[in-house]
């Protein structure tokens, strides 16, 4: 079980880098047949079908890693105690997101017309708000966030600006450009949600 | 030949008719939308909610894309036009001004929320609509890079922000979240996320 399991994980992985491939060189992922997509990563249509029920089956997996790798991110930055390591977070989880950048365009034009896609999406989105209002919550406790903030209204913005810059402005970053945006970020964000001398 | 000074009244009377058939079709096309997301809408759908015929669709338009063009160039210079009252805002303006102003704004686009989405959904498979799109996305975050460097001139805005940068998080941070936060569902009352948005430029930008 092991096994299968770890080869159902080099599989996906291989899939998704052919999927990265098909698209950088200019096709549409509804328009790529099973066969080809096997092909590119060198398994058979037969053996694409033992692990993946279909197209869609296979980018709700590639979905799914994205989601876990965003999600150990986002905690790592909710734990930052200072605008360099909020910035430096920030940094790592737009690189990391940019190697998955193409896969997701992909899984968000799929989402458009793919109900189950769009649900784990918009859960996924619901569920980042809802984290970043409790740690908003928290802090206003703690006396370190500005007790003025609307935690829930204030997380909605800003996980939105974080969503669409992930899949709007750093696909074509490169890292010299996301390392300044990380920063320019975590100011922001520390502003919003730190300082308590300005309203 | 005297053609080119001919058709030209008759171009314009043609534009002028196609521009009046979507605003025709487009509280049908905000009604349909409610209900189903626009890939699954059809020309059919289209034309029987606006009351209108398939042959008068088409005389305008080649598809429901196109009407969706024309419709996002319409509500896009619109939603534009209300976030000049935030970018023209004078450099010391209070906090109340700069809340007044996204009032406005929320105002504006709520009524086109369905649209945008659609528009949105649409980005990928629609070339024309996605370099539309992007081009007010630029001028946005234009608009608000200068509403950046004119406050940091007077001294109201940190000088340490990279001002180009600020703005393109935030012209995204509104598209998604106006195209979102102002559904109603229920969820969020309009006046606390306006305040909300109020309270992040205000802090963000200081």
């Amino acid at each position: 079980v092991v096994a299968q399991a770890g080869r159902r994980d080099e599989i996906r992985r291989n899939l998704l880098a052919a999927v990265d491939g098909l698209i950088a060189g200019g096709e549409s992922y509804a328009n790529v047949s099973v066969e080809r997509l096997a092909g590119a990563a060198g398994i058979s249509r037969a053996t694409f079908y033992i692990y993946f029920e279909g197209k869609g089956d296979l980018l709700r997996a590639g979905l799914d890693e994205t989601l876990g790798e965003v999600r150990a991110g986002a905690a790592a930055l909710l734990a930052s105690a200072t605008q360099a390591e909020l910035a430096a977070g920030l940094g790592r989880l737009l690189i990391d997101y940019r190697a998955r950048a193409t896969v997701m365009a992909a899984i968000l034009d799929e989402a458009t017309h793919d109900g189950t896609l769009r649900a784990t999406v918009d859960g996924a989105i619901a569920a980042a708000i809802e984290a970043l209002a409790r740690h908003i919550e928290r802090g206003q406790r703690d006396g370190s966030v500005d007790p003025e903030l609307l935690p829930r209204e204030t997380a909605a913005w800003l996980i939105w600006l974080l969503e669409r810059g992930l899949n709007q402005i750093i696909p074509g970053a490169d890292d010299v450009r996301i390392d300044a945006l990380a920063k320019t970020l975590a100011r922001m964000a520390s502003r919003t949600l730190y300082a308590q001398d300005c309203s | 030949m005297t053609s080119g000074r001919r058709s030209e009244p008759l171009d314009r009377r043609y534009i002028e008719r196609r521009e009046l058939t979507a605003r025709r079709l487009l509280p049908a096309v905000e009604r349909l939308l409610e209900s189903e997301a626009y890939p699954e809408l059809t020309v059919e759908q289209l034309t029987a909610e606006a009351g209108i015929s398939r042959s008068s669709f088409y005389n305008y338009f080649e598809d429901k894309g196109d009407l969706l063009r024309e419709l996002t160039g319409e509500a896009m210079s619109t939603i534009t036009d209300a976030t000049r009252v935030w970018w023209m805002l004078a450099p010391k303006a209070e906090k109340d001004d700069l809340r007044a102003s996204l009032e406005h704004l929320f105002a504006i686009y709520s009524p086109h929320a369905a649209l945008m989405r659609a528009v949105s959904d649409s980005l990928a498979q629609d070339a024309r609509v996605r370099e539309e799109f992007l081009d007010y996305m630029l001028a946005g975050a234009a608009g608000i890079a200068d509403y950046i460097r004119a406050g940091q001139a007077a001294g109201a805005l940190s000088a340490d922000l990279d001002a180009e940068l600020a703005a393109e998080w935030l012209v995204w941070m509104f598209e998604r979240g106006l195209s979102q936060l102002s559904r109603d569902r229920g969820e969020l009352e309009p006046d606390r996320v306006v305040a909300a948005a109020t309270d992040i430029l205000w802090k963000a930008l200081r």
